[in-house]
């Protein structure tokens, strides 16, 4: 069954807003124009809309934090992390505030709307700033996990979602891990997250019609990362592949600097991704194609 | 506290912001001395038995106090001076003012008692004023929010959207304080990006605008605090023009000390001056 992760965020809302009193949405838009959500309909005296202020949508939320709320940023990913970086520096992150940034449109979602809409490069904005947490959920469940997760935990986080269904990769009895060991393997592994994870998971697949073990690994949770996996994995593999459709400083950087420091043998470390380039203003599917971000593309570049 | 008292009260705050910054060898001697009185009558002035601004030093989480965001964040040797003073820690923190290791930053830092804002950069303030005023409001809550600017600030894209949600969701436990002292670290703010006019911005974002025309005289500020609050679903803007070093003679209305702290000299001149108002 496919699901998307708009319709994730709204099912968590409704529970978290029930739940909990102090919790508060601050939105800049929603990804569905008409379709609006449902936590819109019933906690409309706790969902505020900014429209199209980013800065000054997540100083607020900020501020709202002075009386014990639990504000919910929600706006387009590379909108917050670019317009908002500053703010989301200073305000959220600096005094630690419990402040929950959710993207939407991550990555190449934008599609057609070109590189200045294309987000490729808020993982790398939202790693780098002390006390932020990096999540990048694949699926419906994983995502509804994730929501719970940060409501749970205290302290600034940053959510990444994609646009489009997917299919859905776990069930309702998912438990939120650092990472999930999807698939052992002998000689390669992929490394991935977010919405290219679905692709990994077919390019695996149909390796393993051929009779071959690919290992694949899913980071719901790019920061903090669990080193103790990442050396693991990249003491046991050959080669190693981090999938994701990020350009610098994503999980693929993130991997690099624990390889720095590692000593003894260990694997090649590679990526499939994004290189230093703006992408043109493509279709999302043409896009993946084009640059070898799909199954086809995954599957040539580790040598399926 | 009467204005008498309230002008022994500024005087006090002035040496020893000046005295905090001078030590620290980093401050905004013109900043501080515009923007003292207006702090001084938010947190000492009262209108007979209704305080200005309600907080207990011995409780600075206490649900019914009121809220002050100091936008103009730079300036905030004299909020911490005002703390101290109040008991909300002790008093000889303030001498270690932008040292090392110490909580006392020179931008306002909520980990210090009675600070609720992380003000580093400028033009964020009025936002975080408007989420708070926002968090009372879905707790139908009473409690206000007083936001501190400084006119250089209003310069900031981000003061324009906070003024238009702040309008937009009418909130009338809002009111925002220009400190009006025409200059900035540059030169003057009408030289760098002219600001005016401002009661016809704020206006136009669904504001009430009380102007003040002396932002020294205790007697204005009061006045227009108590009109501030009876106003009626609207947030509200006292524009207070200002001097920018007021108090210190030398200092008054010159761009060359907006940005900088008091020599030792130059302070034991300030001071004598100072002490004759206590």
């Amino acid at each position: 069954m496919k699901n998307d992760l708009y319709k994730a965020f709204d099912d968590a809302m409704i529970r978290i807003l029930k739940k909990h009193g102090n919790a508060m949405i601050f939105m800049g838009g929603f990804p569905k124009a008409f379709e609006p959500a449902n936590f819109m309909r019933f906690f409309h005296d706790r969902v505020f809309n900014f429209g199209l202020a980013e800065a000054g949508l997540v100083a607020s939320a900020a501020g709202s934090t002075v009386r014990g709320k639990l504000p919910f940023v929600l706006g387009g990913a590379s909108f917050l992390t670019g317009k908002a970086w500053e703010q989301i520096k200073d305000m959220v992150c600096v005094p630690n505030f419990n402040v929950k940034i959710i993207g939407f449109g991550s990555g190449l979602s934008a599609g057609q709307g070109g590189a200045g809409m294309h987000s490729t490069s808020d993982i790398s904005l939202m790693r780098n700033i002390p006390n932020m947490k990096v999540f990048c959920p694949a699926d419906y469940y994983q995502a509804i996990r994730v929501f719970d997760s940060i409501t749970e935990d205290f302290g600034p986080c940053y959510v990444r979602l994609f646009d489009g269904e997917v299919e859905n990769i776990f069930d309702e009895k998912y438990g939120l891990k650092a990472v999930d060991r999807v698939r052992e393997g002998d000689e390669v592994a992929i490394l991935s997250h977010g919405r290219l994870f679905s692709e990994c998971l077919l390019a695996v697949e149909e390796l393993e019609r051929e009779g071959k073990k690919c290992g694949l690994y899913n980071f719901p949770i790019v920061k903090p990362l669990d080193k103790k996996i990442i050396l693991e994995i990249l003491g046991k593999y050959k080669k190693v592949f981090v999938v994701e459709d990020h350009g610098v400083g994503g999980l693929y950087s993130a991997v690099s600097e624990i390889l720095a420091g590692m000593e003894g043998a260990h694997a090649v470390l590679k990526k499939i991704g994004i290189d230093e380039k703006f992408m043109e203003s493509a279709r999302e599917e043409e896009l993946y194609k084009k640059y070898g971000l799909d199954k086809e593309g995954i599957l040539k570049e580790i040598g399926g | 506290m009467t204005i008498e008292e309230l002008k022994k009260k500024a005087a006090k705050i002035r040496l020893e912001c000046l005295d905090m910054t001078s030590k620290a060898g980093y401050g905004y001697t013109g900043s501080m001395m515009s923007v003292a009185d207006i702090l001084v009558a938010l947190y000492y002035g009262d209108l007979g038995r209704q305080k200005i601004m309600n907080f207990d030093p011995r409780k600075p989480q206490w649900d019914g106090q009121d809220y002050l965001v100091l936008s103009k964040g730079h300036s905030v040797a004299v909020l911490y001076a005002i703390l101290a003073d109040l008991e909300f820690f002790d008093r000889r923190e303030l001498s270690f003012f932008g040292q090392v290791g110490s909580v006392l930053t020179t931008r306002p830092n909520p980990k210090v008692p009675g600070v609720f804002f992380s003000g580093v950069s400028h033009g964020n303030g009025l936002s975080f004023a408007v989420g708070t005023a926002l968090a009372l409001k879905a707790d139908r809550k009473t409690n206000k929010v007083f936001a501190v600017l400084g006119d250089g600030e209003l310069q900031e894209g981000q003061v324009w959207e906070a003024a238009m949600a702040a309008g937009n969701f009418r909130l009338n436990n809002l009111i925002a304080f220009i400190d009006n002292n025409k200059v900035q670290a540059d030169g003057l703010v009408s030289a760098a990006m002219d600001v005016y006019p401002i009661q016809d911005k704020f206006e136009a974002f669904g504001w009430n605008v009380i102007q003040v025309t002396d932002g020294h005289n205790f007697e204005q500020i009061l006045d227009a605090a108590e009109r501030a609050f009876t106003s009626n679903r609207r947030p509200v803007c006292i524009w207070c023009h200002t001097v920018c070093g007021k108090g210190i003679e030398f200092a008054e209305g010159k761009i060359s000390y907006q940005s900088v702290s008091l020599s030792e000299n130059e302070l034991l001149a300030a001071g004598e001056k100072l002490k004759e108002n206590l």
